[in-house]
């Protein structure tokens, strides 16, 4: 093809290209695909009961929870009750006004505990009255089976509610036994205690309790909660100066790691490119020609979006944050083809690409393939790495290809120092001595390794506002050594079943730690089946009952409301199902008890709290977790990376094979050995170091992997041809690590992971590309092979 | 639903008790209450009462308590003995129908069963701190007494009666009118009256005298 042929085509290819690549950016909305849920980073269908619960609290109205705390600033003033009435007053209008909140709730003035004792008061028959058979349906079995049920049970609940009048109880109770005989509500009343209490009594002010419309994880939720605190502040302030308002919430956790991931992407983006520029600018003669590297960067990444965006419905951002690394990786293929100087005077572009397509596919194509492994993983933040970092090595490759190829003269001399190659004794003596220690590290270290990880990596630390959640918390009763578990179940037939087997386990695991749990007032799903055969028998009770209070000392004629709802119950309820009594029981519970039970989507689940410190985990037909495990997903997280591990292995073999396939036992030795080297060196720094790894890291390490097994085909490309390895395996190396380095700066700890793994790795690879000849110079090098 | 509240009040009731010599059972208390009394020290008579009264030291005695309910045709009768110390608190030891323990101090209440398994109420700013509210009458801290009530005193001859009614809308609500009785500086009965049918009256026998609470004491009834 002539020459200005070549240049119209490429630059067509390109132009076609990016306007294809920015039509379906455009067309797919890109923003609206980009995610900071962290739950977008783990798959929907996830089948592990802790993720799904995860999932499901994320979604649900534990997400949505806002805490709002206000007390005087002046401490001394912590008493001055009216004050306080009307700074709560005028906050409780602001939020209700505000349209934000579904539901607001003061904790601290007695109404929410009267509403809660109302709405138990008023479901106690379906609520606690199976139970209540059940346990003297035992009683009745086990001491007169031969007595009719019917009068014996009424004997029994006049002597319980008798014998009940001398505890000190009686006196709290004595307005509600007329209506409650069978003493179903002052059984529960302990059990709801801890619902209703709160915080110790250091903490004076006003809690108030709210619950966004919105989720707390999408950008109008958050919007809306941050406007109408931000709006009450201002009409506290203007009611009352003296009074502070404190608030917190996933929601502002969520608004703030936000706004911090994408700072962050911003700043990396920058910095990155900058870096890389940097290093391409220092080491050529003619910066401002470097800058024609530049498209190919660009070309790159939008490749990279494009994918990703075209391939995923949600795409998390950390994603894009961790492909700023591409901007180190992109550069590679422009580098290798922009410095390499002609064969001769006057070499065709096609003739000089066509000499390096070899290690250029050999490089690109065994690298994308090992990244596709990542495609077969359960997580989608892998499988979109995977496709981003894939596709943008792909676009590199090509667009680097076809940008020179409309460039004039496409060669670009580097420094001297560039090329510089030192050969002395000295520096071999010195150059075997790393080498030396290096492999002591890698055979050594990897030995020390630990692993942990945690899904609050994901997230950019923002220790003012934790601190500031955790004294909320601390407020609302919420302490450190308190254990919270979860329990699911498909139905809630089966998280009430998992539960009564979690309290069984949690009994005597921790036999001196009393529970709190909702779900634990609800009958049991056997007790509810029985409770037709146990009210059969009961056609007379009312009048039995009667006659039973009236021999114990009682009006009889006091209990006349409770006979008229006993029978209103016993001839209403029908054959109600248990799950169908969950779901709208849970629908109609308020405040903070709302929390600790969800029935929806298919899913079920109990919270359920104990005052221990943490110890043995529930066991797995438990379905139970605790809030220890969920908060960090260590062993969820565990079982990711084994499969990344798995997956990054497979992709690893993949690549050995093809670069033996491609170069024959002997060089593809040769070859693999600089990655594999590399890698376990960056292992066992990390272990002798003590630092612990997570599935970032090994990421990290798959990525450092591929880019070192392309510094070591370039390399043994030109010592095939007898030429000294060309600079631009050390320019593209340093780029790499410089953009590198920059991710380990972030303030992301997944991200900071990644980015020093691979830049450990990318460094060491180069060291071994270098200090190899210079070690080996006369005995046969490590890793040159002799030259055909 | 609160359940300290009405602990509170039982055992502080019992607690004046405490306080109280043996009841003349037929003494001639003045049958109404007296004036409101305008604030501490104003009636010289009673500011020598509340003195005498709140420079007592422990007390031990038996006590006899009487629960009346709306839906109960006769009172509920419980006995016990009851130790009161003023850096302890007010230890209630129920006998009879059945054994059991409450005990209140400056920590909350502790309601203790036969077989000596403790539960503690803390109370918080979420519930009615009627213990603390209460304490006053029990240590008859003048100046605390008027703070938190309107307080009424009568007297006829050689007996007294004082009548505390909170000032506290809500705290009015689950107390009612403490009622305490008594003659010269021995308080001999005292009554919690929230209406006819819902009331508690509570009479104290000999108190044994120059009591102080040993290491086996201290351990065994109270916190």
């Amino acid at each position: 093809m002539a020459p200005h042929h070549q240049k119209r085509a490429a630059r067509l290819v390109l132009t076609a290209a990016c306007a294809a690549a920015l039509g379906i950016l455009w067309l797919r909305d890109a923003p609206r695909h980009v995610s900071t849920d962290v739950m977008d980073l783990v798959p929907s269908s996830e089948s592990s009961p802790e993720l799904a619960l995860i999932r499901s609290l994320a979604g649900d109205r534990q997400s949505r929870v806002v805490m709002v705390a206000l007390y005087p600033k002046d401490a001394t003033q912590s008493k001055d009750g009216a004050r306080l009435a009307k700074a709560r007053d005028a906050v409780l209008a602001s939020l209700r006004g505000s349209g934000a909140f579904e539901d607001t709730v003061e904790l601290t003035g007695g109404s929410y505990r009267e509403t809660l004792g109302r709405l138990v008061f008023d479901r106690r028959f379906d609520l606690l009255g199976p139970a209540w058979l059940a346990e003297r349906w035992g009683e009745h079995e086990k001491e007169a089976p031969e007595a009719p049920w019917g009068p014996w049970l009424a004997e029994r609940t006049a002597a319980r509610l008798e014998a009940f009048l001398y505890r000190p109880e009686a006196l709290g109770f004595q307005d509600l036994m007329h209506a409650d005989p069978l003493l179903l509500v002052p059984g529960a009343a302990d059990r709801l205690q801890g619902f209703t209490g709160a915080a110790d009594g250091s903490s004076p002010g006003v809690l108030i309790w709210a619950l966004l419309r919105s989720s707390a994880l999408e950008t109008d939720g958050q919007v809306a909660a941050s406007s109408a605190l931000a709006r009450a502040q201002l009409e506290l302030s203007a009611a009352d100066p003296g009074i502070a308002l404190r608030w917190s919430g996933v929601v502002r956790l969520a608004a703030e790691s936000r706004r911090r991931i994408e700072g962050e992407f911003s700043r990396l983006n920058l910095l990155s490119l900058a870096a890389v520029l940097a290093v391409v600018l220092a080491c050529v003669r003619r910066p401002v020609r470097a800058l024609l590297l530049v498209p190919v960067v660009v070309f790159s990444v939008l490749g990279a979006w494009t994918a990703v965006i075209a391939a995923f419905d949600r795409v998390h951002v950390v994603v894009f944050v961790v492909g700023s690394l591409l901007c180190g990786v992109a550069i590679d293929y422009g580098l290798y083809i922009f410095l390499q100087a002609p064969a001769r005077p006057g070499e065709p572009y096609a003739e000089k690409v066509g000499r390096l397509m070899k290690p250029l596919l050999a490089s690109s194509l065994t690298v994308v393939l090992g990244f596709s492994m990542l495609l077969g993983s359960d997580l989608p933040l892998v499988r979109q790495v995977g496709v981003f970092v894939g596709a943008g090595l792909l676009t590199a490759l090509g667009s680097a290809i076809l940008w020179f190829a409309q460039v004039d003269d496409p060669f670009l001399e580097t420094r001297r120092f560039a090329r510089a190659r030192p050969e002395s004794p000295a520096v071999r003596g010195a150059a075997r001595a790393v080498l030396l220690v290096a492999a002591v590290v890698a055979l050594a270290g990897p030995w020390r390794l630990t692993w942990r990880d945690d899904v609050r990596d994901l997230q950019v630390p923002s220790p003012d506002l934790e601190a500031n959640d955790g004294d909320l918390r601390s407020r609302f009763g919420d302490r450190a050594d308190r254990m919270v578990y979860l329990t699911q179940g498909a139905t809630p037939t089966e998280a009430r079943e998992s539960l009564e087997r979690f309290l069984a386990w949690h009994s005597r695991a921790f036999p001196e730690a009393g529970v709190l749990s909702f779900g634990a007032l609800l009958p049991s799903p056997a007790q509810w089946a029985a409770l037709p055969a146990r009210l059969a028998g009961l056609d007379g009770f009312g009048a039995d009952l009667g006659a039973a209070l009236a021999r114990h000392g009682f009006d009889r004629s006091a209990f006349a409301s409770f006979g008229d709802e006993w029978e209103r119950w016993r001839g209403g309820r029908g054959n109600a199902g248990y799950d169908a009594f969950v779901v709208s029981l849970g629908a109609s519970l308020k405040g903070p008890v709302a929390l600790t039970l969800a029935s929806h989507g298919g899913a079920c689940w109990f919270v359920t709290l104990s005052d221990h410190p943490a110890g043995a985990e529930p066991p797995a037909d438990t379905r139970t977790f605790s809030s220890r495990e969920l908060e960090n997903l260590n062993g969820l997280f565990g079982r990711y990376r084994m499969s990344a591990l798995r997956l990054s292995t497979l992709g690893l073999g993949i690549i050995g094979l093809s670069v033996f396939a491609i170069y024959g036992w002997r060089r593809g030795f040769g070859i693999f050995a600089v990655p594999c080297g590399s890698c376990l060196f960056a292992f066992g720094l990390f272990g002798l170091l003590g630092h612990p790894l997570n599935l970032f890291h090994l990421l990290g390490a798959f990525l450092g992997v591929c880019l070192a097994h392309n510094y070591a085909i370039f390399t043994w490309e030109s010592a095939a041809r007898g030429e000294t390895p060309p600079p631009s395996i050390r320019i593209s190396a340093s780029c790499a690590a410089a953009s590198f380095g920059v991710l380990a700066l972030s303030g992301i700890p997944v991200v900071a992971a990644l980015g020093s793994m691979v830049a450990v790795i990318i460094l060491t690879a180069l060291a071994a590309v270098e200090l190899g000849p210079l070690a080996d110079r006369h005995a046969g090098l490590a890793v040159r092979p002799k030259v055909d | 639903m609160t359940r300290a509240a009405p602990r509170c009040v039982l055992a502080l009731s019992l607690g004046l008790a405490a306080l109280c010599g043996a009841p003349p059972p037929d003494a001639p208390f003045p049958e109404k209450p007296g004036p409101e009394l305008p604030a501490a020290g104003a009636d010289a008579g009673f500011r020598e009462l509340f003195r005498s009264l709140a420079s007592r030291g422990s007390v031990l005695a038996n006590f006899t308590e009487y629960r009346w309910f709306p839906f109960r045709t006769a009172p509920v009768v419980l006995d016990g003995e009851m130790r009161f110390s003023k850096e302890l608190g007010l230890s209630l030891h129920y006998l009879r129908p059945e054994e059991r323990m409450v005990i209140a101090d400056a920590g909350g209440l502790v309601l203790r069963d036969a077989s000596g398994r403790s539960r503690a109420i803390r109370p918080d700013d979420r519930t009615l701190d009627i213990g603390g509210t209460l304490l006053p009458i029990l240590r008859f801290d003048e100046g605390e007494l008027f703070r938190v009530f309107h307080v009424s005193g009568a007297r006829s001859g050689g007996a007294w009666r004082i009548d505390f009614v909170p000032r506290s809308a809500e705290l009015a609500r689950w107390v009612g009118t403490v009622t305490v009785e008594g003659t010269g500086d021995t308080l001999s009965r005292i009554e919690i009256h929230r209406s006819s049918t819902q009331r508690i009256e509570i009479r104290v026998g000999a108190p044994a005298p120059g009591v102080t609470f040993g290491a086996a004491d201290r351990k065994r009834y109270f916190r």
